[in-house]
Order: structure tokens, then C-alpha cells, then sequence
């Protein structure tokens, strides 16, 4: 049988695993006309698929490659390797019994203490996500024999009841968000009592011992948290499985958070000391360690938002990523950490003062409130800056004269689709019912915001869109896209936008009307004020608005499967603060 | 064929015919959750309509006939050309028929599974988590490019990679058929 070559391979894989490109259906066609026995291909291909979705959703971790050289014993022959193996085995004793205090004779734990696994919270090998090992997110789900997490929680709240001290309770998602409003910073003089000195960057930077380790303590099955909103995919991770969490679940003491791709969020309310906001494809990990005066939270990847209050106790908050270590005692601060320990951390302090120390060398920098600081291995990397923070919103921000917004709706039904509602007192998003007898009900909400008054060499490290629903969607997400094409406020329609021209497709669905990737998402679940921080790939869109004016065609709102219409206040409502905002941080560069 | 030691209407043949039936119906639709759909409205009409199926002939065969009309039915309703027609279809139910016998053999798939498991840890990290979102998790390629903050394009390229490297090893280590 005659061979394929690759490019009918890609086609044939791009049609049995959904990607095809356009005009791959016809060159499919026309293979299969001209070599009808491709379809044996298209098959296996199929299999193929099938066959890798059942590996990729098994439990554990892959097994990934060792190197291809021969083994010791085979290259070096079998006693090298006998006494290679029994010198291992001798060296991991002697630490076993000396670097391991307490180990030696028992398990180190006192016989009422629960059976947590973890021993030492500093090593790799105690880490319940497995970090060291795997940064990215495992695809984790329970084997049939596997207890689910949730029932382990059940029984751990039993437990609670039975053998030990139960702390308060975390309050209702409400009060707890109102129990954990912003409070004031720490005081100024904290960093009086650690050294600190000038280094060739400027920046106040010294040597500090904040990555000491100290001996761990098991965890408890304290509630520590209460997953107060939840958004998209949302999971807790308990040893090693993951459960789909949900509004209202409690989160225990060394359990983790886990958000799937935009428009994924949850806002997550500790107890007595912060009020954590995760964005999408996000994972931390609470860490029990050093007794009970310093609480470590793991940011392992994502954008996170935190509102801690003041310890009261003036023991920190540890947040450590792969890249640092943030030491807090009362701050607002914002994280967009990379899963990598060589790439990039990026901190904005909106109030109090943060400690940043960088993992490699154990540098650190204090980041005081409306400063930025990176952490990276480049030079010049750990240094704290000012970061300047500007609002976009009609009749409000920058100034009161600001007119830089644009905004209005894309209606299908028919009568619509010819007309402009660019005058409108509030914009929409909607898509079709369930009923399909009913379809072309779309609408999408397009918004723009002049951004000149940023200047164009400004670093972009934040972004968030305010607006004030009239209408909400019932916590189901319509995406933020980017536009790629310019627009009119008040001549775009369904099928135009603006006179004289069309759209790719009818309501901006083109790959040259719009981008493909989100770059957030708006899920109000009750009307009034409602925002979102922009992913990373929002991010990007604004910087590219910013550097270059010209791309700045604004965002579109659409999801054309959600039927629960969306309805926000456009630019020309009353009062003039419930308009859309765009707000932006940003450092010199 | 179905196994004789199985009873056709019970879960273990549901399972046993679900794989091969998903990728036909996956191969002549390119379309994923329209292949699941299409699956479990082939069971149901293989059930609803056992009585006509006489005990000792191929129920596989019978099951692609009730495919194929569900396919049929399927290109009615969404208004698509279907891709696989005459000749074609018959290479693509012929490999479906081989399949079926292929998988009842358990050393078979076993071996194949354990190749792929083995091949999957030879990609890089980056390309392994972005087979998973797109095909463990079912994420499309959009969702996929935004929490990498990559393009679609270059996701569709990693998966493509990662798909050949994939097939090279599996082949290299079982005797894989026609794939790549």
C-alpha cells in the first residue's frame, strides 16, 4: 500500500482532531476522491486520537523520557554499579539519621496527630503538587479505589468534631467578604530591625536568610478558607486528586485552588487574613509550616490578587513562588507568576509594604505601596519601581473630560442587524436560547477606550474593566475578545461596521474582525458594579493598544451559546461613574 | 465480530464496540462531541431495534449499518456534504471492521497503550500539557492558546509535532498499522 506522505497526514490529523484550517475540507475531499484508501488513515488517525485522550486523562504522573545512554552498569559493568548503588545507599542514611532530626527513631509524630502525609514542608519531595517535578497542572482525576477528596473532607470535619479543638468557623461568602475589607497597612517602621543596602542598581537590596528552613509541622484538617465566588472550572486539589470546587466550599488546611482557562475565577476568603482573587489557569496551595506563626501560601502559576490585613499576631504571610518569596504583614498586592523558577514574577503592591526576596541568590528588595518589582534571572532584575496607575472612564478619569470611550451593540435579529444603537444607554451581549426555534438572538457588546494618555513606553503590568450591570447573565461568562478591525461607534451594525464596509462575518465573528483567544470575561451573577482583571493575553492586547494606537480597535463581548443576555451601562449613562472603565497599571520603561 | 462470550447488549460490549465506533463516527464527522452524540444514538437504536439483530451473525457489521444511518441522517441535518462516500467509506469500514478484531485481542491493546504511555513522556513538558488541555481535558485550541498566551497557529504546530514524534516512537515500539 502505497505510503501517505505528511502533509496528508497533517490534513487528515487537522480533520480528527479539530483543527482544521479553512479550505482543509475540500483538499480532504479531493484526497479522498483521488485515494479513497486514505480513509484507512483517517481511521487510525481517529483510533489515534481517541486512544491519547484515554492516556492523557489517566491519574498520575506521565512517565517522562530518562536519557537514551546506556545505564551505569551496562557501561561501566555490574560492580561499578553495586558500589555505586551501596554508596547512594549509605549517603542517604547517614542523612536519613543525622540532617533529619527526629527521624531516626519513629515517625517523628506525636501518636494523636492525624495521618497527614506531608512531613517537611521546605522538601521538594513533601510538596503535596509535586512541583519539583511538574510544574504544569496534572491531569488528576480519582481511580475507582481512590476516596473522593470531598468525602475526605466530610470526614475530616468529622474528625474535627471528635479529636481536637475546633477553630472558628469561616463566615458565609458575604460576611466573610465584608469581614476581610481592606484594612489599613503595617506599620512604616517594619523594616527597620533587617539590614538592608544599596545595590549597583539602586535598589535597596541585602542578603537575607528568608529561605531558612525550619522544621515542619504536620498540617491539620483546619478549615482555612471558604471559596466565596467561583467562576468557570474551579478545583481543589487534595493529595494529588482534584475536585470540582464550587461557591460555598471550604478549603482545608494544605489544600490547593486550581482554575482551568478564561474565563475561570474564584475568590477565595482565608480566615482572619486575606481575601485571595485568582484568574484563570491559576494554582496556589495552602502550606501548613514552622508551628502556627507563619502561614505559607504556594502561588505555583497564574495572576493573583490579594487583600491581606494586618497579622495580627506580627508573624508574616509567606507567599512563595517558583521564582521567590513575598513576606507580608498587610498589604493589597497583585501577582502574575510564571510556572518556570527561571521566569518571571511580577509584583504590584497597591498598599502596605512587601518583602521580595528572589529563590536563586536570596536577594530581596522591599516593594512598598503603588511599586512594581520583577523578579527574573536577567540583571538589573530585583528592583522595586514606581508603578503608575490610570483609569479610563467617560467624565470621570483621567479628568473629568475625558470622552476617550466608545461603545455600542451588535444586534442579529432581524430588524436589527441593519441598525445602529451607538446612542444607546446601555450596551449587550446575548446569545441564542436553548430553543432553536428561536435562533438569532446575538448580540455583542463593543467597547473602546482611547488610550493616549499613557505614554507609548510604558510596561503594561495590569488591567481591569469595570461596568455597571443592568442586566446580568446569571454568572455564566461572556468572553473579552480583542478587535482587530476598526469600527464606528455609530454606524456599526450586525453586518457593517461602519458605512460602506462589512464585517468578515455577520456580527464581528471573523478571524479579521476579532481574535480568537479571550482575554477575559464578564459573569456578573447580579446587577451593579462588576469587574475583571485581564489575563495575560489581556495584557498584551492593551500593551499593543498602548505602544501602537492604531491597533486599538477595543473589545468585543460575545458568546453566542450563553442566552442569559448581559446588559451594562454605556458611555453616555448617568451618573457618569457607572460607566465602563478601563483601568491600567503601567511602569516606565 | 462481537466476542460470543459476550452478551451483545450488555455494558461489557458497549464497551468493548465504543472505541472503534467512536472513531469511525469521529473520522467521517471530524467533529468530536458530534461523534459522542452519534455514538449513543447508535446504541440506543442497536437496542431499541434488537430484535431484528439474528444471534451468531457479525454484530459489528450490524452496528456500522446503524451507523452509517445515523451518519446519513446527521449530514440531513446539519447541511454538510459528507466527506467519506463510495470507495472511501468502504476503506474507512473496512478499517473499522479490522479494528474491531484488533481490540479483542487485550495483549494488543494493552501493548499499544503502554507504547503511547511511554512515547508521551519522550515530548517536551510544554507539548505534553498542551495535549493534555486539548484532548485530556477537551479544550479547544483557542482556550488553549490563551492560557499559554501563544497563538492558535502555534498550538496547532505543537500538537502537529507532538503528534508525528508521538507516532514515530509508538511505531517504533509496536507494530501500529498506517499511522504516521
Amino acid at each position: 500500500m502505497e505510503r501517505p506522505d505528511d502533509a496528508d497526514l497533517d490534513l487528515i490529523w487537522r480533520h480528527v482532531s479539530g483543527g482544521r484550517e479553512p479550505g482543509d475540507e475540500e483538499a480532504l475531499a479531493r484526497l479522498l476522491a483521488r485515494h479513497p484508501g486514505r480513509a484507512a488513515d483517517l481511521f487510525a488517525l481517529a483510533e489515534e486520537r481517541l486512544a491519547l485522550e484515554r492516556i492523557l486523562r489517566e491519574p498520575g504522573p506521565v512517565r517522562v523520557a530518562r536519557r537514551r545512554s546506556s545505564p551505569p552498569s551496562a557501561r561501566y559493568g555490574p560492580r561499578v554499579a553495586v558500589a555505586a548503588a551501596a554508596l547512594l545507599l549509605a549517603a542517604l542514611l547517614a542523612w536519613y539519621r543525622g540532617a533529619a532530626p527526629g527521624r531516626g527513631s519513629g515517625s517523628g509524630r506525636p501518636p494523636g496527630d492525624l495521618p497527614v502525609a506531608v512531613e517537611d514542608a521546605s522538601s521538594p519531595a513533601a510538596d503535596p503538587m509535586g512541583a519539583a517535578a511538574e510544574p504544569y497542572p496534572r491531569p488528576v482525576t480519582l481511580a475507582p479505589h481512590q476516596v473522593s477528596p470531598r468525602a475526605a473532607r466530610e470526614e475530616a470535619h468529622a474528625a474535627e468534631g471528635l479529636v481536637q479543638h475546633v477553630r472558628s468557623e469561616i463566615p458565609a461568602p458575604a460576611a466573610a467578604a465584608r469581614d476581610l475589607e481592606l484594612s489599613q497597612p503595617a506599620p512604616s517602621d517594619q523594616d527597620a530591625h533587617v539590614p538592608a543596602s544599596t545595590d549597583s542598581t539602586g535598589a535597596r537590596a541585602s542578603r537575607s536568610p528568608a529561605f531558612s528552613t525550619s522544621p515542619a509541622r504536620a498540617p491539620t484538617t483546619d478549615v482555612v478558607a471558604v471559596l466565596a465566588a467561583c467562576q468557570g472550572d474551579v478545583f481543589i486539589l487534595s493529595d494529588g486528586a482534584r475536585t470540582r470546587a464550587r461557591a460555598g466550599d471550604r478549603l482545608l488546611t494544605g489544600q490547593g485552588v486550581e482554575t482551568g482557562d478564561a474565563p475561570a475565577r474564584v475568590d477565595v476568603a482565608f480566615q482572619d487574613e486575606m481575601r485571595v482573587v485568582l484568574g484563570a489557569s491559576t494554582r496556589i496551595q495552602d502550606r501548613a509550616r514552622s508551628g502556627e506563626t507563619v502561614r505559607t501560601l504556594d502561588v505555583r502559576y497564574g495572576m493573583v490578587q490579594a487583600e491581606i490585613s494586618p497579622r495580627v499576631s506580627g508573624h508574616p504571610l509567606l507567599i512563595n513562588t517558583p521564582q521567590g518569596e513575598a513576606r507580608i504583614l498587610g498589604t493589597v498586592l497583585r501577582l502574575v507568576v510564571d510556572p518556570e523558577p527561571d521566569g518571571l514574577l511580577q509584583l504590584m503592591v497597591l498598599t502596605g509594604k512587601v518583602r521580595l526576596a528572589r529563590k536563586s541568590d536570596g536577594r530581596w528588595v522591599d516593594v512598598h505601596a503603588g511599586q512594581y518589582a520583577e523578579v527574573h534571572p536577567g540583571p538589573d532584575a530585583l528592583r522595586s519601581r514606581r508603578v503608575a496607575t490610570v483609569s479610563f472612564q467617560d467624565g470621570v478619569a483621567p479628568t473629568a473630560r475625558y470622552e476617550g470611550t466608545r461603545d455600542t451593540t451588535l444586534a442579529e435579529y432581524r430588524e436589527g442587524a441593519r441598525r445602529n444603537f451607538g446612542a444607546g444607554s446601555s450596551v449587550w451581549a446575548d446569545g441564542d436560547t436553548a430553543d432553536m426555534n428561536q435562533p438569532g438572538l446575538d448580540k455583542s457588546a463593543l467597547v473602546r477606550w482611547d488610550l493616549s494618555a499613557v505614554p507609548r513606553n510604558a510596561k503594561v503590568v495590569w488591567a481591569e474593566i469595570d461596568v455597571s450591570v443592568v442586566n446580568d447573565c446569571g454568572g455564566r461568562p461572556f468572553g473579552i475578545y480583542a478587535m482587530r478591525r476598526a469600527w464606528d461607534e455609530m454606524q456599526a451594525t450586525w453586518l457593517s461596521p461602519q458605512a460602506g464596509a462589512v464585517w468578515e462575518k455577520p456580527g464581528a465573528q471573523g478571524e479579521t474582525d476579532r481574535a480568537s483567544f479571550l482575554l477575559g470575561a464578564l459573569a456578573p451573577a447580579t446587577t451593579g458594579p462588576c469587574g475583571t482583571f485581564l489575563t495575560r493575553a489581556g495584557l498584551d492586547a492593551v500593551q499593543a493598544w498602548i505602544s501602537n494606537p492604531a491597533t486599538n480597535h477595543g473589545l468585543i463581548l460575545a458568546d453566542s451559546e450563553n442566552g442569559d443576555a448581559l446588559g451594562f451601562k454605556s458611555r453616555e449613562a448617568a451618573p457618569p461613574c457607572e460607566r465602563p472603565r478601563l483601568t491600567v497599571s503601567f511602569i516606565a520603561r | 465480530m462481537a466476542d460470543p462470550g459476550i452478551d451483545p447488549w450488555g455494558l461489557a460490549a458497549v464497551e468493548q464496540n465504543r472505541h472503534w465506533l467512536t472513531a469511525f463516527l469521529l473520522a467521517a464527522t471530524g467533529d468530536r462531541a458530534a461523534a459522542e452524540d452519534l455514538v449513543q444514538d447508535v446504541f440506543r437504536i442497536a437496542y431499541e431495534k434488537r430484535d431484528t439483530f439474528v444471534p451468531g451473525t457479525n454484530f459489528g457489521g450490524w452496528l456500522r449499518v446503524i451507523a452509517q444511518n445515523c451518519l446519513k441522517r446527521h449530514f440531513e441535518s446539519t447541511r454538510r456534504k459528507p466527506l467519506l462516500v463510495g470507495d472511501a467509506m468502504r476503506a474507512l469500514e473496512t478499517a473499522a471492521a479490522q479494528a474491531e478484531v484488533r481490540l479483542l485481542d487485550p495483549a494488543w491493546s494493552s501493548a499499544r497503550l503502554e507504547a503511547l504511555r511511554d512515547c508521551l513522556g519522550e515530548v517536551s513538558r510544554r507539548a505534553r500539557e498542551i495535549l493534555r488541555l486539548r484532548f485530556g481535558d477537551g479544550r479547544s485550541a483557542e482556550q488553549v492558546a490563551a492560557s499559554f498566551g501563544m497563538t492558535v497557529g502555534a498550538v496547532n504546530v505543537t500538537v502537529h509535532r507532538a503528534r508525528r514524534a508521538i507516532a514515530e516512537c509508538v511505531r517504533r515500539k509496536v507494530k501500529y498499522g498506517t499511522t504516521g
